[in-house]
């Protein structure tokens, strides 16, 4: 066996050792030796930089000076008698606007329509990060009746806090900005980058409403996509040949290392169409809430509707708007829950008999619907005081549930009733006879 | 047992029953035995309390039972209260966290707004810590409401985790709410850096940042982590702070340096631990030889089984490490076998490793403190810090590939107890035979190296796009005390990035963080799904080692249960696997090619210079259970794996090659004996890991002018700096490496020298010579 003393000595002082100090374990491939072997193995492929003139390719507008810098701006006027598609602009009404904020339930409050803004970005990216840079920023405002656009852009990275600057002191001028997916698009980018450009953030005192959630419970259901340019159907407005929002940013860069970049003439206009439809939309959107259906609505924009005032103070107005979707025809899904949300309604407006005829018309129907069954059992034991009747509902509600393939949830929660039914049944004659 | 009696004869040490002292006294004696090592137990070094400990963390302290501090815990405290950047030597159990949670939580407790960071190399050791601060906090705010301090209103500090894992709808409130925020250096790359406008909060008031395991951050990965910390100083200094660093590390030879390296700022060093050891017995064991002809040494993975089997006989509860995740599962099922028959509970020895689900792992380490599982097979998955309570007894079945890996692996016997023990295996590799050959040399020997390479022109590149991404670059900053205008350049040139004015921007619609990892295998996973019965995900494996434990037709173990692999899907990232009960496993052959691209530096027959190395799975073998006979084999059909890197190779000039006396298959045999040995050799010398590098050659049969060519590369893309100074001291490893050779008892090539081919150890002698001599 070897002997260990030395090694167990040696081991004892190691704490002891010096430790090593100021070495240079990896002697380094200079940066630039090892960067030629990179350029040699790969070899450029393409001309990076063009020599298209970058002034010819913007669309007319003026250079704008601050403090900051410059940057470039394109105006535009739609005069008091604009058409965007269908929707007169000059129409929107602060009453109707401030009606449709309440109703989905927007805290921000307006009361001068020359206070809004509408506002869209694009930019060098879509996933986020602070690499993302907004490029071109397009607000509209009214001015009167007439809609004023401006567009803030920067010809390179370096005018991007002028540009910022600019806008920070024009939307001092406001009191609302509405966008569309701004919440989780727009205003934080632009947050990040007057953060990041050390500029006062503006909107921490403006209000904003995003129109894209309210859009969404409008016209889903018969409209499926609700992307913007997907909506401007409704307004019937078409945009003709427009750059895919995919390629906004390869177009921009291509203008910046003065490739030819013939497409950015369409950023600017997809991005005034953005700004013009947003508006043209939300005046649509008010009508909605705030004037009567029209006979020939879609069905399913009229339960969609319904299903917004329903949960509102207003909800009396969806008995109508429910009623008047049903007699258009719905799908069968949708008639069941417009159906259902109607029994409901009946019976919180005290009507429970029209709720009772609702529960077994949809008792007898082929799909299974927990609220008809519970609905039932409730007219049952609470207006007409008859437990026994009203287990008698649940047990056909469990039958039914037998037959179909019904969900664990709709089964345990009738159970539920059935046993506390039961109880109640049961309990009632024992106490009468102690 | 079908097996057993396939084994020869055991150690005759090994299968008596004897009471633990008695077992020990016989293993001193066994002839297997090449070294045995008495650490003598050490009295912990107590000071008090630092005067300016606040008294809510002095209560919480009393609390646990703490009433003095290790003599490196206060003085890690009094350095970091004074502002230093403190890195710490921790032995295993030497009370490491104390170093660092102390000063974070005092400086919180003086200042609310003060933010730290907490950076672990793994997920696993994150939640191990969150845990023992979510304690802290909760003993803090406790302390607070019954002690005369009054505590602030909202005084409560709030620590969280942030990884993958951290639910989308929480993390807001973890970026603006979060004092202590743990992480993991991959989230700081892809998902904090890159998104530091909503981290404002953090950033602004960023004071501290632990980096804990300091030691593993090295070679490729601490690379890419010094350019991280790049990074990090350029966010930090816009939104104008400054953190300080505590790093705590393992026993390694230049801790400051790494430290400095990584962070780029000057550090004080703490070197005495001042908490206690129990005694300690190492013991080296080499398997004896059965076949002195051929070299042959009893399995290292049966020996270190029994060895094993015999202390947890004995209810003594063991740790076996691993070199390999098959071998883990190899070893779990043996184990399992010699232990878990009649009425035994279930879960007596189980495998721990890279691969299982994050609640399996939870699980097991739970069921580790709790003792329900007595016995832990794992690869180095469990070297690091995670808290498995105590064991007193470490086998290491093969040489880790490092002394300080070793040396955790080691520590992790005998957290608490009055005596531990520590036995290491050796396999039949040269490193191993040389390390249990001489343990004298292994217990002189100071520790790694941390290598790191920041200036690899790869890595550099790739953060230099990610901070660009974060933040413009002004044309004249320097990164990392580099001027890299050259660098931009090149980056402009490609279309990444783009001057305005006096600044580099990003100018892609890319997110550069998102394709670059920082480990040296992709984050790119493969998802093993069984599909015995409904099919389920039973784990995880990363792309690099995909193909070799994969490939149709493997057997792929998992928790000691054999799983055949029915379909590799490579685009969808899956692999369908059904339960089996095979008596084989099967072993994966690849074929690697290099080819030079550039020939940087020339020494007549020796270079160093840029290559391509494409690296394929070509076929496998099935060999038995408990033999290892060779039972079958199968041929595949695999993409090739392909890089660019750096290596060093030395070129034998033909004619002397073709002189030699020897047959052409003798020759070739001595060329892949050389690069073995070498290879193996160059580890020892570089001081890094043996997966670091890779070996291959060229007998250069297809080449016109044609001369027989080793290649030792730096086996990651763009290589981390370890052929350039294998070139430099090629001498000192050839003598070593013909030594080595030279010196080994069997008779014609064996593991342990050039390899077991028909007369690999003359023949590489020959040639060892040549070279030498040229």
């Amino acid at each position: 066996m070897p002997d260990f003393g030395k090694a167990l000595k040696q081991l004892r002082d190691r704490d002891r050792q010096p430790y090593l100090t100021g070495f240079s374990p990896v002697s380094s491939i200079p940066l630039s030796t090892q960067l030629q072997f990179l350029k040699s193995a790969r070899p450029l492929t393409y001309v990076p930089v063009g020599s298209a003139s970058r002034r010819e390719t913007l669309p007319p507008g003026e250079v704008e000076s601050t403090p900051f810098g410059s940057h470039y701006i394109v105006r535009k006027l739609y005069a008091y008698n604009y058409y965007h598609g269908r929707v007169r602009l000059s129409r929107l009404s602060i009453p109707e606007l401030q009606k449709l904020m309440v109703l989905m339930k927007q805290r921000s409050t307006v009361t001068d329509r020359n206070r809004i803004i509408f506002l869209d970005t694009e930019t060098t990216g879509m996933q986020g990060g602070a690499g993302i840079c907004p490029f071109l920023v397009g607000v509209g405002h009214f001015d009167g009746d007439d809609f004023r656009m401006i567009q803030y852009f920067i010809r390179d990275f370096d005018e991007e806090p002028s540009m910022l600057y600019a806008l920070g002191e024009f939307l001092k001028g406001f009191d609302l900005v509405v966008t569309y997916n701004g919440g989780s698009f727009d205003i934080p980018l632009l947050e990040t980058r007057f953060t990041l450009a050390r500029l006062d953030n503006p909107f921490q005192r403006i209000g904003h409403f995003d129109l894209l959630s309210p859009a969404r419970r409008l016209w889903r259901n018969g409209h499926g996509s609700c992307r913007l340019v997907a909506l401007e159907s409704l307004l019937s407005f078409a945009r003709g040949p427009d750059v895919p929002g995919a390629m906004i940013p390869r177009v921009y860069f291509d203008f910046l290392q003065q490739r030819p970049s013939p497409e950015l003439a369409g950023v600017f206009t997809h991005n005034v169409y953005d700004v013009v439809s947003l508006a043209a939309l939300s005046i649509h959107a008010c009508d909605r809430v705030a004037a009567e259906p029209a006979a020939f609505d879609d069905p399913l924009d009229l339960y969609s509707l319904a299903r917004i005032f329903e949960n509102s103070p207003d909800w009396r107005r969806a008995v109508q708007l429910y009623e008047r979707a049903i007699e258009g025809g719905l799908p069968e899904a949708f008639r069941i829950k417009a159906l259902e949300n109607l029994s409901v309604i009946y019976r919180r407006t005290g009507d429970p008999a029209r709720s009772f005829q609702l529960c077994r018309q949809l008792m007898d129907s082929e799909i299974f619907s927990l609220a008809a069954f519970e609905g039932a059992a409730i007219y049952w034991e609470r207006t007409l005081s008859n437990a026994e009747a009203a287990l008698q509902v649940v047990e056909r509600g469990l039958e039914k549930l037998e037959n179909s393939p019904g969900n664990k949830r709709w089964r345990s929660l009738l159970q539920a009733r059935w046993d506390r039914l039961q109880q109640k049944v049961i309990g009632f004659p024992s106490s009468e006879t102690s | 047992m079908r097996s057993q009696s396939q084994l020869v004869l055991k150690d005759a040490a090994l299968a008596k029953t004897s009471s633990f002292r008695e077992y020990l006294g016989e293993l001193k004696k066994s002839d297997s035995v090449s070294g045995y090592h008495y650490i003598e137990p050490r009295e912990p070094t107590y000071v008090d309390l630092p005067s300016t400990l606040d008294a809510r963390i002095r209560s919480a302290l009393d609390a646990r039972g703490i009433a003095k501090l290790y003599s490196h815990q206060a003085e890690a405290f009094e350095l970091a209260h004074a502002g230093k950047n403190v890195v710490v030597i921790t032995p295993t159990a030497s009370g490491k966290t104390l170093c660092y949670n102390l000063p974070v939580l005092q400086r919180i407790i003086e200042n609310p707004d003060a933010r730290a960071l907490f950076l672990y190399p793994t997920k696993a050791l994150t939640y191990d810590q969150l845990d023992d601060l979510m304690a802290w906090t909760n003993a803090l705010e406790g302390a607070g409401a019954g002690s005369p301090v009054k505590p602030v209103p909202d005084a409560r500090i709030s620590v969280y985790s942030y990884d993958g894992d951290t639910p989308q709808d929480a993390r807001s409130a973890v970026r603006s709410r979060g004092h202590i925020i743990l992480s993991n250096p991959d989230m700081l790359h892809k998902g904090i850096l890159p998104h530091h406008p909503k981290w404002a909060k953090l950033f602004e008031n960023l004071q501290f940042v632990v980096l804990d395991e300091l030691h593993t951050y090295r070679g490729v990965f601490g690379s890419h982590v010094a350019n991280l910390f790049r990074r990090l100083a350029r966010i930090c200094e816009f939104y104008g702070s400054r953190p300080q660093f505590i790093c705590t590390s393992a026993t390694i030879a230049n801790p400051q340096e790494l430290a400095e390296k990584l962070t780029g700022r000057a550090f004080e060093f703490i070197r005495e631990s001042g908490a206690g050891e129990s005694e300690k017995h190492l013991f080296f064991y080499n398997p004896p030889v059965v076949n002195r002809q051929l070299g042959i040494r009893r399995s290292y993975i049966q020996e270190a089984r029994h060895i094993a089997s015999a202390f947890l006989k004995r209810k003594i509860p063991a740790i076996v490490f691993a070199n390999s995740r098959l071998m883990t599962e190899i070893l779990v099922r043996y184990l399992k076998e010699d232990l878990e028959h009649g009425p035994v509970p279930e879960e007596t020895v189980v495998g721990y490793r890279g691969g299982y689900l994050p609640n399996e792992r939870r699980h097991i380490e739970r069921g580790l403190r709790e003792g329900r599982i007595r016995g832990v097979v794992s690869t180095n998955a469990l070297e690091l810090g995670i808290d498995i309570g105590s064991l007193d007894v470490a086998v290491l079945a093969g040489y880790p590939g490092s002394i300080a890996s070793t040396w955790q692996r080691m520590g992790r016997a005998g957290r608490r107890s009055g005596t531990s023990v520590a036995v290491l295996v050796a396999s039949s590799t040269p490193l191993d035979q040389y390390i249990v050959g001489h343990p004298d040399y292994f217990l002189n020997q100071p520790p790694e190296m941390g290598l790191v390479n920041p200036e690899n022109i790869h890595i550099l590149l790739s953060h230099l796009q990610c901070a660009t991404f974060e933040l413009p670059f002004e044309e004249n900053e320097l990164f990392g005390g580099h001027n890299v205008s050259e660098i931009m350049q090149y980056l402009s040139e490609r279309g990444f990035i783009h001057k305005a004015g006096t600044k580099w921007h990003w100018t892609s619609d890319s997110y550069p963080a998102d394709s670059i990892s920082l480990r040296s295998v992709s984050s790119d996973n493969f998802v093993v799904v069984e599909t015995t019965a409904d099919p389920r995900i039973i784990g995880e494996v990363d792309y690099s080692s995909a193909f070799s434990t994969l490939h149709e037709k493997a057997i792929y173990l998992h928790q000691g249960q054999q799983y055949f692999v029915q379909r590799l899907d490579i685009p969808e990232r899956r692999a369908y696997v059904k339960q089996a009960d095979s008596d084989y496993f099967t072993d994966a052959i690849t074929y690697t090619k290099v080819k030079v691209l550039e020939t940087m530096e020339t020494a007549v027959s020796h270079h160093h210079g840029e290559v391509h190395v494409a690296h394929q799975v070509v076929g496998f073998k099935k060999l038995k259970f408990f033999t290892a006979e060779n039972v079958g084999s199968g041929d595949l059909h695999l993409p090739t794996q392909e890089m660019h890197t750096t290596a060093y190779w030395v070129t034998v000039p033909r004619d002397r090659f073709e002189a030699l006396k020897f047959s052409l298959t003798e020759r070739l045999n001595g060329l892949h004996g050389l690069a073995y040995a070498f290879a193996n050799l160059s580890c020892m010398f570089l001081m890094c890991d043996r997966r670091d590098i890779g070996s291959a050659v060229d007998a250069g049969v297809d080449g016109i002018a044609f001369q027989p060519t080793v290649f030792i590369y730096d086996n990651f893309p763009g290589g981390i700096g370890l052929s350039r100074p294998l070139y430099e001291i090629r001498q000192q490893v050839l003598a070593a490496t013909r030594q080595m050779i030279q010196s080994c008892k069997c008779e014609a090539g064996c593991p342990s020298c050039a390899g077991p081919a028909s007369n690999a150890k003359e023949a590489a002698l020959a040639i060892v010579d040549i070279v030498l001599n040229a």
